[in-house]
């Protein structure tokens, strides 16, 4: 029951991508919060949770989802998640979480989300 | 003490009678004095006028007299006009009140041609003076006072008259005429007058004491002013000279009277002040010259009016006297009243022994005080007594309470038993109607015979539980060696019988059911019948039944035998929850019961069982349970596919209640990873995600806030059946029931408004199909269970082997 995270930032679409790979428990969630703060710190507009390989998520660990949705709505930057197995989603679903934070099926969603951010930047 | 105290309010009422009192007798007063004075008034008034008037006539009739007197002196004998003139001069000295006399001899009887008529007079400074009128006028005989004279014959007096180059003053004249006898009878020889200075009639009537307003005024017959106020224009007619604001008509009419030799008087304006004024004119009696007075009753009632500021200055002294005496005199009186009124106060606060003022009065206070004393003293008594028989109340639920923990712990689990054995799950509930009840159950394994028995002693409260130990005992005594019920019940039957003299009696359901051939052997003892739940579907098991336990011995009790699947489920219960009454005193009955029972036959015997106490509960709709109530479900199942346990050290707990146990590294990551083990084959890996997440939130839960005290631990115990599982988890700390107590976070806010946490409650109730808390032996007993995809479709899988 372990967790590995790893960060991918993508300056050019000020994008990080933050992969979650195994089980997001009490015991994970500590370590992650700590990564994700590194993630937050790189300041992208928009920080993606990659759930792909997610298998496991408790309240733990969607409060330090909370925290972080909190600390980048109050930087006016965006949370995402990405990927969510139906599992997942449920739990998402169960307790009503983040109901304003974007969701992404898959990485084209994803891509189609980033295009169209990237088309309102310039007409600005 | 408030402003409306009884000694204020008589101060109040009596000093209110005083002053009423005080201002009639004073207005009383007023008007009789002021009737006396007015009277007085006038009566001074009127003598002061008389004796004016007296005065100035006895002074004009002094001056009348001397002039006749010395005119008849003149005519007896006829005189040189040297002696003449000497006897007016001694006439004029001697009276010191006449300003001049004359002496005017008739043309006819003088020598000299211009006549003769000397006249002495007194200037203002200097001796007498002489001067013969017949030189200083011509024709003296042909003045007014001359002619006038000569012509009545009579005395007469002039009208006031300045004296302009004679005595130069204001006079008037008498005229004397001066006969003699002869021939013709009597020739007029001359006239002889004086002059009266008015100035002295001024000076008398400026000494009058008429008050500060009042004056004096001395009229002619013409209505002129000849002697008044030091003021006053001499004469100068008094109806050109009233002041503004005055009546000339009333003036007028009053001269009028005078004139006619008429006193009269009347009110008038009062000349530069207010009130009431009044003149008086009489007219002299040798004069005829009007006398008037004015004079202000108002100035004269003054003295009135400050005797009665003063009086109305002392009653009010006097009436604030009174009012501080009354105020005192009550105050004494009504001391033991107020004293009353604070140990009143004081006793309505509990002080009971407050002490009462004393007094040795036999008046109606103290006849109150005696009596309050008494009241004291019942209350006092009573209160003591009340506060005895709550003790001794209380003293008694404290012993009943004990009894129950006592009774409970006869019964198996102390009344609620969760047992999940291999082939069967054993639930079982007993709630007593009162704090100790006639209810009991008990049940046995021994091999594959399990022994259930249901009883139901006549009667609630204190004698039934101590009938119901004793049956308890009995049966326990019993049961270790029995293989049948109905010698069972035989053998219980006769041991109750014996010194039951208070005829207590029990009903019993006894039933052995062999796990192996799944028969169930029972007998009843005027039992209500058990119900078997098949398929949906609840019946009451039809009953061969003996009598109630304890009335009579030797009884048989028949056999009944019934060939269970494992699909069944027994339950097994007491009148209480049949007989169960609503508000409309409608029982539940069997029938209904039943029909709830089917219903919940999917359901998981847990939540069977809550849920039917639940029914029965919604049917009693708040109406006081009128009987013990014991539920016993039973169901028959397959051997259970896993059964393990797994326990979690308590971490070092917090220092403070407020502060959260963190849950140490590494806790839950093995929890999880032993969960995922065993229920790996039974599980798809979506149900096993959701088992580990309600474990983890239970669990983290305990840890956090269960202040769990070193040396414990959480156990965590998994029951996997064919078609549920069960989750139990057991913490040893603080009283919490997640369940209800948890502040569960509101769900659904924007991210800003979510409250970070509170969300592992809602996780248990969603992810589970029934959650159950107990508090049992100083645990917290969280129970879970979680149907299994393939129970959703029991009904239609054949369990049976």
């Amino acid at each position: 029951m372990e967790l590995t995270t790893h960060i991918d930032l993508d300056a050019d679409k000020s994008l990080a991508r933050v992969a979650l790979i195994g089980s997001l428990n009490t015991d994970t969630a500590p370590g992650f919060a700590l990564r994700l703060d590194e993630a937050i710190a790189a300041e992208m507009d928009l920080t993606v949770l990659d759930m792909a390989e997610l298998d496991y998520i408790s309240s733990a660990g969607l409060r330090v989802i909370f925290k972080a949705a909190k600390q980048i709505k109050g930087a006016e930057r965006k949370l995402a998640a990405a990927n969510r197995k139906p599992h997942i989603d449920k739990v998402f679903e169960i307790l009503k979480a983040l109901p304003d934070i974007a969701v992404f099926a898959d990485d084209s969603e994803m891509d189609e989300y980033l295009t169209a951010m990237q088309d309102q930047v310039r007409d600005e | 003490m408030s402003g409306h105290s009884l000694a204020t309010r008589l101060s109040y009422l009596l000093a209110a009678c005083i002053a009423g009192m005080a201002l009639l007798t004073t207005l009383v007063d007023y008007q009789l004095s002021r009737r006396v004075i007015l009277e007085q008034v006038a009566a001074d008034t009127s003598r002061i006028i008389n004796d004016t008037r007296y005065d100035l006539d006895a002074q004009l009739r002094g001056v009348e007299q001397a002039t006749r007197l010395f005119a008849q002196l003149l005519a007896r004998q006829q005189y040189a006009p040297d002696e003449i003139k000497q006897q007016l001069r001694i006439m004029v000295e001697s009276r010191t009140d006449i300003f001049g006399g004359a002496v005017a001899v008739a043309p006819a009887y003088t020598a000299d041609y211009a006549g003769f008529a000397p006249y002495y007079y007194r200037p203002p400074s200097g001796p007498l003076t002489y001067l013969n009128l017949a030189e200083s006028m011509s024709n003296y005989s042909d003045q007014p006072w001359f002619k006038d004279t000569a012509n009545t014959g009579r005395p007469h007096w002039s009208e006031p008259y300045y004296d302009a180059g004679g005595g130069e003053t204001l006079m008037a004249t008498y005229s004397v005429p001066l006969y003699r006898a002869d021939t013709n009878g009597r020739s007029l020889i001359g006239v002889v007058t004086t002059d009266l200075a008015l100035t002295s009639l001024s000076s008398q009537l400026e000494g009058l004491q008429l008050g500060e307003a009042g004056f004096a005024l001395l009229l002619s017959r013409r209505g002129m002013i000849i002697a008044g106020p030091a003021n006053a224009l001499l004469m100068q007619p008094l109806l050109n000279m009233l002041p503004a604001g005055q009546d000339p008509q009333v003036w007028q009419t009053l001269l009028d009277s005078a004139a006619n030799a008429m006193p009269n008087s009347s009110p008038v304006p009062c000349i530069r002040q207010d009130g009431d004024c009044l003149v008086h004119m009489t007219p002299l009696a040798t004069t005829g010259w009007p006398l008037g007075v004015y004079y202000s009753e108002t100035e004269m009632l003054a003295p009135l009016r400050s005797l009665l500021l003063r009086m109305a200055l002392s009653e009010l002294a006097s009436l604030m006297l009174v009012l501080v005496l009354v105020h005192f005199l009550s105050r004494q009186l009504t001391r033991p009243l107020a004293a009353l009124v604070s140990v009143t106060d004081n006793i309505a606060r509990g002080y009971l022994d407050a002490p009462l003022p004393r007094t040795p009065r036999d008046d109606e206070v103290g006849r109150l005080v005696r009596s309050f004393a008494a009241m004291q003293r019942n209350l006092r008594e009573h209160i003591a007594k009340l506060q005895r028989e709550t003790a001794s109340r209380n003293r008694l639920e404290g012993e009943l309470d004990a009894a129950r923990d006592i009774q409970y712990a006869m019964i198996p689990d102390a009344g609620s038993t969760r047992v999940y054995r291999e082939r069967v799950s054993l639930w079982a509930e007993l709630r007593p109607a009162r704090s100790v009840g006639g209810d009991f159950y008990w049940y046995r394994l021994a091999g594959q015979q399990l022994l259930i028995v249901v009883g139901d002693v006549s009667d609630k409260g204190v004698p039934a539980a101590l009938f119901m130990s004793r049956a308890i005992t009995l049966l326990q005594q019993h049961a270790a060696t029995a293989s049948d019920p109905s010698l069972l019940m035989a053998a219980l039957n006769d041991e109750l019988c014996e010194g039951n003299d208070n005829c207590m009696f029990v009903t019993l359901f006894c039933g052995i059911i062999d796990l192996d051939s799944l028969v169930l052997r029972f007998a009843s003892g005027g039992h209500t019948p058990a119900s078997l739940v098949r398929e949906g579907q609840s019946i009451s098991l039809d009953q061969d039944t003996g009598p109630a336990l304890g009335l009579q011995d030797e009884q048989d009790f028949p056999i009944n035998e019934v060939q269970l699947k494992a699909t069944d489920r027994l339950v097994v219960f007491t009148d209480g929850i049949d007989e169960a009454f609503n508000p409309a005193k409608e029982q539940l009955g069997l029938d209904r019961f039943n029909q709830l029972l089917g219903d919940g036959y999917a359901q998981v015997i847990e939540q069977a069982g809550a849920e039917a106490l639940m029914a029965v509960e919604r049917h009693a709709d708040g109406e006081a349970q009128s009987d013990d109530i014991t539920l016993l479900l039973l169901d028959l199942m397959p051997a259970k596919t896993k059964d393990a346990c797994y326990q979690i050290p308590a971490p070092a707990a917090a220092k403070t209640s407020t502060e959260v146990t963190p849950v140490a590294d590494g806790t839950i990551g093995p929890l999880l990873d032993w969960l995922q083990a065993q229920t790996a084959g039974p599980l798809s890996d979506a149900a096993q995600g959701e088992l580990m997440l309600v474990t983890e939130e239970a669990v983290t839960n305990a840890i956090r806030y269960g202040r769990l005290a070193d040396d414990s631990a959480i156990a965590i115990s998994l029951v996997v059946f064919p078609d549920y599982l069960l989750i139990q988890i057991s913490d040893p700390g603080i009283a919490f029931n997640p369940l209800e107590e948890a502040k569960g976070a509101e769900l659904g806010l924007e991210t800003a408004a979510a409250p970070i946490g509170g969300l592992g409650v809602h996780l248990l109730k969603t992810l589970t199909d029934h959650q159950s808390y107990q508090r049992q032996a100083d645990r917290n007993i969280l129970r879970l269970t979680k149907t299994l995809p393939s129970a959703e479709e029991k009904h239609g899988i054949d369990h049976s082997h």
